[in-house]
């Protein structure tokens, strides 16, 4: 391909909307379609093997998890920009995008014209979201920084104790499962469990670990990683 | 005379009173009299619903760069440089909290 040709790589559950894209985008002279498919590993394995420029994928539809597509070519770390086709009032899908890695973020009211346009301005290195919805995302984001901060120092107020038994809670390990391998005994881990709900400010064993998962202490903490 | 604005802990807040309004490609800022004050692109029209007086510049700039490829510094100078024009054009109070 030229180098003003940019190559795409089409990912959706509903074969009809990829064909259409096709359709529309391989009559641009400067866009070269490689290639589309309907599930997400097959998509990710399309971007692996043909490393296109950018990868464009519908939002979530029924059997198909847009935001897993982009967050999975991301993690690729190949150079492919990604692009994700949803609804432009659909600020809670952009925003989820956003954090998955998405370089672009285009309408379906968006004409094919401006996809073109999102496809070259991605691979210029830019990134390409709507202007009516750039105020609510910058806004949405810092609220979910604002409440990961939060949550960061609801985390931190825990002792080194009480941490090493959240780790173990979030595996799924009971009480007498953590006391056996933390050699405690299953009243002491009751205690930590029950100060480490109230510090965490959360109700059930459950939310303590959706807490965990939500503000990725997974990642930031290795909580979980042994 | 009002104190110069941007430091990364301040919170801008917008002049009570003001609105804007689509006008083609660009949104106008009205004041309370509904005199057009300023006409904003769309990326100084989305920092300008920031401008609440409970968001950091510093925030600001986290949130830009999480949607843009550009570096913090590039990131922090636009929105300076934005928030001064606001500033200018007297539209702005800033408060410490």
């Amino acid at each position: 391909m030229g180098s003003s040709t940019t190559t795409v790589v089409l990912g959706g559950g509903m074969p009809a909307v990829l064909e259409v894209l096709d359709f529309a985008l391989s009559r641009r002279p400067t866009v070269a379609v490689l290639g589309w498919n309907l599930s997400v590993p097959g998509t990710v394995d399309q971007v692996a093997a043909r490393n296109p420029d950018v990868a464009l994928v519908c939002a979530d539809l029924p059997h198909w998890d847009g935001i897993k597509a982009c967050a999975d070519i991301k993690r690729l770390g190949t150079p492919t920009r990604v692009i994700v086709i949803g609804s432009e009032e659909d600020q809670a899908t952009l925003i989820s995008a956003v954090k998955a890695g998405a370089d672009g973020y285009v309408t379906v009211a968006d004409s094919v014209d401006d996809l073109v346009d999102a496809l070259h301005q991605v691979c210029r290195g830019e990134s390409r979201i709507p202007s009516l919805m750039l105020g609510s995302l910058l806004r949405g984001l810092i609220e979910l920084r604002r409440e990961d901060d939060a949550a960061l120092e609801r985390f931190t107020s825990l002792g080194n104790r009480e941490r090493e038994v959240l780790e173990e809670l979030v595996t799924g390990l009971d009480n007498h499962a953590i006391a056996a391998k933390l050699h405690l005994s299953p009243h002491t881990v009751r205690t930590h469990t029950q100060n480490i709900l109230a510090k965490l400010g959360v109700h059930s064993r459950l939310e303590a670990a959706r807490f965990v998962f939500e503000h990725d202490l997974l990642s930031r903490f290795g909580i979980g990683d042994r | 005379m009002r104190e110069p604005m941007p430091e990364a802990t301040r919170r801008p807040r917008r002049l009570a009173g003001t609105s804007l309004e689509q006008r083609g490609d660009h949104v106008i800022v009205r004041d309370a009299d509904h005199n057009v004050m300023l006409a904003l692109n769309e990326s100084a029209a989305a920092l300008w619903e920031l401008c609440d007086g409970s968001t950091t510049i510093e925030e600001m700039v986290s949130a830009i760069c999480e949607v843009s490829s550009i570096a913090a510094s590039r990131a922090r100078d636009d929105v300076e440089r934005t928030l001064a024009e606001f500033e200018r054009a007297g539209l702005l109070v800033a408060i410490d909290i």
